[in-house]
């Protein structure tokens, strides 16, 4: 089980503000529903691309999960241990068996269970206490000093063999004076060696002023001269570079030693001081060990015993209670999408380890800061580096890790001076900085021009190979989803239509949506010749989903049970009787045409029975063509009136197709021999 | 070849002042479009293809000029033509759909207004008369006509971009200029476009110059591709044989760094490095600093377009006969 | 030029023991600085406007060393009565008032309060309205709402009329400090209002919301995202401000309602005022001061509107 992040059920709705007036006169609030019931997972390490156009609600997808979005329900899961994941779902299994059992005991209604509940956390507690003589506390705290020594252990070691961090930044100027003078020659101490470096800087500037002075006089003879000052001075540092001057070489060697002793006197003290700190826990947790009191076993076994008699009598209520706290336990610790996950530390850790590459390169670099500020903001605000060196040490990997190299020449630039690509690495790096395990990349190279986009994803997996990520990749590009994805899901309105493995959904789509997206991709190799399903319309407003498929008045193989409601039909079978208004006298019969609730319409007519069999007779033919009317399922004449019932609709389930592959229609049937219906694709996960 | 094209554009010069110096925005370009022809001109962002387009209806900014070249169109030269009878030729024989076109559509007006005034600014019309000609336009370009009272708020991308397609149509053009039209839809909505460009072209019999970055779209909508690069044109011909068999060595590299969806499963490789800086265009041919095949005299010579097959030519000294 | 940001700019900082970072800002810091100068002076009215101010301004410090006689002393004639002249010589270039002082040094000596009042109240307008900005536009809600409500009571809220209540209540004249702070506690409304619509467009940018991604708290955010990008316009806007400001106060002393030991243009308009200078024909008397209040009001004037021009554009920077 390596999957990194489960996401069931998840529902992401906006309200539509109401007018006050509206809302007063009691109309509904209208919801835009831009996911609407979405599971999948995504694996340790691998690239899941979430596919389809704007609107379907993959971006909000994508920014719910680092909770720029609030969900509206359901569940994700972050990062649960394999084994706690299995309980959880054999304790879901074990929910859904008993749910059944629960209505029909004869404490469906909770009360009973609720009281035996509290008393068995009651008794519960009572056992921990006694485990625990020191008092609820100790456990956490006996823990907090555990982990203490260990950390001292550690550092023991890291002391013993010299590699200490608090140690490596004390001597790191000493260190560092000693390699200065071993690669650039003994007469350079560090301030000369800023200053060389200080007048190399001006003097690139004072050249770049020089090439960009305009026709003035003035400044072209100011800069040069400029110029030349600084090469001048370049040039007398670099003389020194060769002496070898006894005296300097004298005071590397005095320098090499002092070192040394210092590191060894130091490294002696620290490890005295570190030794018996340990020692002090190790006694402090001797202290707290608990003892052993006979006389609480037998206490233990008897409550032990009351908790299992309150649970024989309790029943399946009592159980499927116990389990739901025990999930909602592990929704605590794991679930990112509940009002758990927004306490500060939750959040923190959270934004340490998942983050997001932006879409827009332009807008989502503050133009005021500069690019360091940029990318060390994460670390700032996530308190990650202690000093400010260190925060620029990181960054600066940060910068050379997504190609900006020298990253001092970067750093310090504003975003306005790079350009796309450039600005696009930056927000890349302003991500990776935190070391995050799980990226959620935004469309991150849809603005960029072509030639630079397959430079910008080869950057990412690269980094991906590198660093361990796990990418969520949204895109609208199909051509970018074939190369990268390992596995895709296709998402039409808030739900997904198919999901599976990225080549075989690519090659071998089988959802009608896919399969029209896939077919009006644009080749670059024009001697693809391939039939177009262009789609026509535009995808419906999220607040007015169509009843049962929301894809059925787009589909190009929509049929009865799609889904049509009455209005639809009405319309539909308007048109039917208008043109059949000259050749077929029943049809110009029919007075009117009017819905009857969701699913039903009636007709107004003198001769119900003739027009029934016309009706019959004509939707054979036509059904095919106009699919809204195959949705008629009987008829039934009453006089004066024709009664029309439709199909009642029923939005399709993720099914699974073959072993890689899930898709929602009701066309599509399981390719696999054992068909079993109706399971979604996590759960199938866990076999 | 005998002067049968509907608009030929020949050795055509465009620089911009600036104040860091002149932009040689487009730098020599020729191309011609024939009658009911589409004409697609590619290239990465910057490389002067915009310019070439504005330079033929004379739409540059105010520190644009075309100082050199011809634009051959019904007998008159586009490029010497005096503005006032240029602005004859502007919308009513060439309309422009100008890049990032769904935004600019006025959100305080409805759209039957936006689109009448296209109309009345160019011909002399009864409101009436360019009300059903809105009507017209509107059914043309697959927008219910009972939407024309609607603001361009009210519209998604898509159809923004058929209103604007509608607005270009309005005066019955002969060409039609199409900048970027589908870069920023969704593919479903870039193939309706497409679609739609089609049919109008061939139901109104039009001559289309489509301007993209997008190599797929014009391998898909053109019949005549010339790339730029640089502000000159790499190659040109037909756009089978370009994209099929492709002479210059950056079009061989700009067709291999697009993704296909019918190709190989691999990273495509991209070209290295950047488009020139037209301040300061590199000596000799433009591509060199970027070019995998370049040798000793392309740092020299700028090639002139070479003929590598029957209309179809490239700038490249590879290409040049060998004596 | 005017900000060191060169070598002496590094070995400044360098003796300020600063790390490398955060020179580095700081010489970017400088160079926009410089940049912004630069800019100002070669904009048609921008470098008049600086011209103008940077006249009066160097005028108001170096008042003491100038070689004028002191503001509130009386020349006296032979016979003990005070020197009330009417002509300008070379002795008193703009004459004297009707208790014998020269009044080009009451001119010269009343800028100093003139502009220190208009500086320190446009001052507290532009904090207190950016705060205000900040908060109704960041948070929006309540704090909205009632914040709003403030500034719209306040506005009309007559600062004149107001002044002049509180001038009777603390019992004649105003202290300079009283003026300042009620100058300043009645301007900040347009401020607030500018403030507040430019959040709101900042607070919906992806920069921002990149930030709450990262785990910025609100406060950081406000602080390095949304303040520096409304900054600019709050400058250019504060600048504009001070205008206002000077001249308010010189119609309070014009009044009558301000200590007449704090002297500013609009006292000695007060004292032209009241012992008739029209009248007798002291024109000096009323023109002098007039003028210095209408070109430091135009100085400012014109460099708030090439500071709005320059700053603007960059507030979205490509």
């Amino acid at each position: 089980m390596d999957q990194l992040l489960t996401v069931r059920d998840l529902r992401i709705w906006f309200n539509v503000r109401t007018g006050l007036l509206a809302g007063l006169f009691g109309k509904e609030a209208k919801h835009v529903r831009a996911v609407d019931g979405i599971s999948f997972d995504v694996k340790r390490g691998e690239v899941f691309c979430l596919v389809g156009e704007s609107g379907c609600g993959k971006t909000t997808t994508g920014k719910g999960l680092i909770r720029l979005n609030e969900p509206t329900s359901g569940n994700i899961f972050f990062d649960a241990p394999p084994e706690e994941w299995n309980r959880y779902l054999t304790m879901e299994r074990r929910l859904r068996v008993l749910q059944p059992l629960v209505i029909k005991s004869p404490d469906s209604g909770g009360k009973d269970s609720g009281a035996a509940w509290s008393q068995i956390r009651a008794l519960t507690g009572q056992i921990a206490a006694l485990r625990n003589p020191g008092g609820g506390a100790s456990d956490a705290r006996r823990q907090r000093i555990e982990k203490m020594v260990s950390f001292l252990k550690d550092r023991e070691q890291d002391l013993g063999k010299g590699v200490d961090p608090a140690l490596v930044r004390i001597l790191s100027k000493d260190r560092r004076r000693l390699e200065l003078m071993d690669s650039q020659g003994a007469w350079f101490t560090p301030r000369r060696a800023r200053k060389l470096e200080r007048a190399g800087k001006e003097l690139r500037e004072a050249r770049y002023q020089a090439q960009r002075a305009t026709s003035l006089q003035a400044r072209v003879r100011r800069t040069a001269r400029r110029v030349r000052r600084l090469e001048r001075r370049i040039e007398r540092f670099r003389g020194h570079e060769e002496s070898g001057n006894p005296a300097t070489l004298g005071r590397v060697k005095e320098l090499r030693r002092s070192l040394e002793e210092k590191t060894k006197r130091l490294t002696g003290l620290e490890l005295a001081r570190v030794r018996a700190e340990r020692e002090g826990r190790e006694a402090r947790l001797r202290e707290l060990a608990p003892e052993a009191r006979p006389d609480a076993d037998a206490e233990i076994r008897r409550l032990e015993s009351q908790i299992a008699q309150l649970r024989k009598k309790g029943g399946p209520a009592l159980e499927a209670l116990e389990i739901r706290a025990a999930m909602g336990a592990f929704w605590q610790r794991y679930d990112l999408a509940g009002p758990a996950a927004k306490g500060r530390v939750r959040m923190r850790d959270l934004r340490r380890r998942v983050q997001i590459i932006y879409q827009d390169p332009y807008e989502s670099l503050n133009p005021k800061l500069s690019i360091y500020d940029i990318v060390a903001e994460p670390l700032i605000a996530n308190k990650v580096t202690s000093s400010q060196a260190e925060a620029q040490a990181v960054v600066t990997k940060a910068l050379e890790d997504v190609g900006l190299r020298p990253a001092n020449e970067y750093m310090f630039r504003y975003p306005h001076e790079l350009s796309g690509g450039q600005r696009q690495r930056v927000g890349i790096a302003t991500a990776l900085v935190v070391d995050p395990d799980f990226i959620v990349a935004d469309e991150p190279v849809s603005m960029l021009d072509a030639s630079v986009r397959t430079e910008i994803i080869a950057l990412l997996l690269e980094l991906k190979k590198r660093r361990n990520l796990t990418y969520l990749f949204i895109t609208h590009d199909l051509g970018l989803a074939w190369i990268i994805a390992d596995r895709v899901a296709v998402m039409y309105l808030g739900k997904i239509v198919e999901m599976g493995s990225g080549p075989e959904i690519i090659q071998n789509p089988r959802h009608p949506y896919t399969k029209a997206l896939i077919s009006v991709v644009p080749s670059p190799n024009p001697t693809i010749h391939r039939e177009k399903t262009i789609l026509h319309g535009e995808r419906p407003n999220p607040v007015d989903i169509p009843s049962g498929c929301r894809f059925h008045p787009r589909c190009p193989m929509a049929v009865g049970i799609c889904g049509w409601d009455s209005e639809e039909v009405r319309a539909e079978l308007g048109k039917l009787l208008a043109e059949d208004r000259a050749t077929f006298q029943e049809a110009k019969s029919v007075t009117a045409v009017a819905t009857a609730g969701a699913f039903a319409l009636t007709l107004t007519t003198s001769d119900p029975g003739r027009v029934q069999t016309y009706l019959r007779k004509r939707l054979q033919t036509v059904a095919l063509g106009r699919p809204a009317l195959g949705a008629i399922r009987e008829t039934r004449s009453k006089p004066g009136i024709l009664e029309l019932t439709l199909h009642k609709p029923s939005e399709p389930q993720l099914q699974q197709i073959t072993d890689n592959v899930s898709v929602a229609c009701h066309l599509v049937e399981p390719e696999v021999a054992e068909a079993e219906a109706a399971q979604p694709e996590a759960v199938e996960a866990a076999n | 070849m005998t002067p049968t094209a509907l608009i030929e554009v020949d050795h055509l010069k465009t620089y911009f002042d600036t104040r860091s110096g002149t932009v040689r925005a487009v730098d020599d370009v020729s191309w011609k479009l024939e009658k009911g022809e589409s004409l697609g001109l590619a290239g990465e962002s910057g490389c002067g293809k915009t310019t070439t387009a504005l330079s033929i209806i004379r739409l540059l900014p105010k520190n644009g000029r075309v100082i050199g070249g011809h634009i051959q169109y019904a007998g008159k030269d586009l490029a010497t033509l005096k503005e006032s009878d240029l602005r004859k030729i502007r919308w009513k024989h060439i309309a422009i759909v100008f890049q990032g076109a769904m935004n600019a559509l006025n959100p305080v007006k409805r759209v039957s207004w936006q689109i009448a005034e296209a109309i009345t600014i160019h011909d002399v019309v009864a409101s009436d008369e360019a009300e059903t000609r809105v009507d017209e336009l509107l059914e043309l370009v697959g927008i219910n006509p009972k939407r024309k009272d609607d603001y361009p708020h009210e519209f998604s991308g898509g159809m923004r971009q058929r209103v604007m397609i509608a607005m270009a149509l309005a005066c019955r053009p002969k060409i039609i200029i199409a900048d970027e039209p589908v870069t920023a839809l969704d593919v479903m909505i870039q193939a309706q476009i497409l679609e739609l460009l089609q049919r109008l072209r061939e139901e109104l019999d039009l001559s289309m110059i489509l301007i993209s970055h997008d190599l797929s779209v014009i391998a898909e909508t053109c019949d005549k591709v010339a790339i730029m690069y640089g502000g000159k044109i790499a190659e040109y011909g037909p756009a089978e044989e370009v994209f099929l068999e492709p002479q210059h060595p950056y079009t061989q590299g700009l067709i291999r760094s697009f993704p296909d969806i019918y190709g190989p499963r691999d990273l495509p490789p991209w070209i290295p490095g950047q488009p020139p800086n037209l301040l300061e265009p590199p000596a000799g041919c433009r591509f060199h600093p970027r070019c995998p095949q370049a040798f000793a005299d392309c740092q020299v010579r700028d090639p002139p377009l070479f003929e590598t097959g029957k209309d179809h030519v490239a700038a490249c000294l590879l290409r040049a006969p060998h004596t | 030029m005017a900000f060191p940001s060169g070598s002496l700019g590094y070995w400044l900082r360098r003796r300020l023991g600063m790390s490398e970072v955060r020179r580095e800002k700081f010489v970017l810091a400088m160079k926009r600085l410089n940049e912004i100068l630069d800019a100002v002076i070669h904009h048609r009215m921008g470098g008049i406007g600086l011209g103008i101010l940077s006249f009066f301004v160097t005028l108001a410090i170096i008042a003491p060393f100038l070689p004028i006689p002191a503001p509130q002393y009386s020349f006296t004639d032979g016979q003990g009565r005070y020197l009330a002249t009417v002509d300008p010589s070379w002795e008193h270039p703009f004459g004297t008032d009707q208790n014998g002082r020269d009044i080009l040094s009451r001119v010269i000596w009343g800028s100093r309060i003139s502009l220190v009042v208009g500086l320190m109240a446009s001052v507290i307008a532009a904090v207190l309205g950016t705060l205000v900005g900040l908060i109704s536009g960041y948070w929006g809600g309540w704090r909205d709402e009632v914040l709003m409500r403030v500034n719209d009571i306040l506005l009309s809220l007559p600062w004149l009329a107001l002044l002049i209540v509180l001038a009777q209540i603390l019992g004649g004249t105003l202290s300079l400090n009283v003026i300042i702070l009620t100058i300043g506690l009645t301007s900040w409304n347009f401020t607030a209002r500018v403030v507040r619509a430019q959040v709101l467009s900042v607070r919906e940018r992806v920069f921002v919301e990149r930030a709450k991604a990262s785990g910025a708290s609100s406060l950081s955010i406000l602080r390095k995202h949304i303040f520096p990008n409304v900054f600019p316009l709050v400058f250019a806007n504060t600048i504009l401000t001070v205008a206002v400001a000077i001249l308010s106060e010189s119609t309070l002393a014009f009044l009558g309602k301000v200590d007449i030991t704090n002297l500013s243009w609009g006292v000695v308009l007060e004292d032209a005022f009241g012992s008739s200078a029209a009248i007798n024909g002291h024109w000096a008397w009323i023109i002098m001061p007039g003028l210095a209040l209408v070109f430091v009001i135009l100085g400012f004037s014109l460099l708030g509107y090439a500071l709005d021009e320059i700053l603007n554009p960059k507030l979205r920077e490509r």
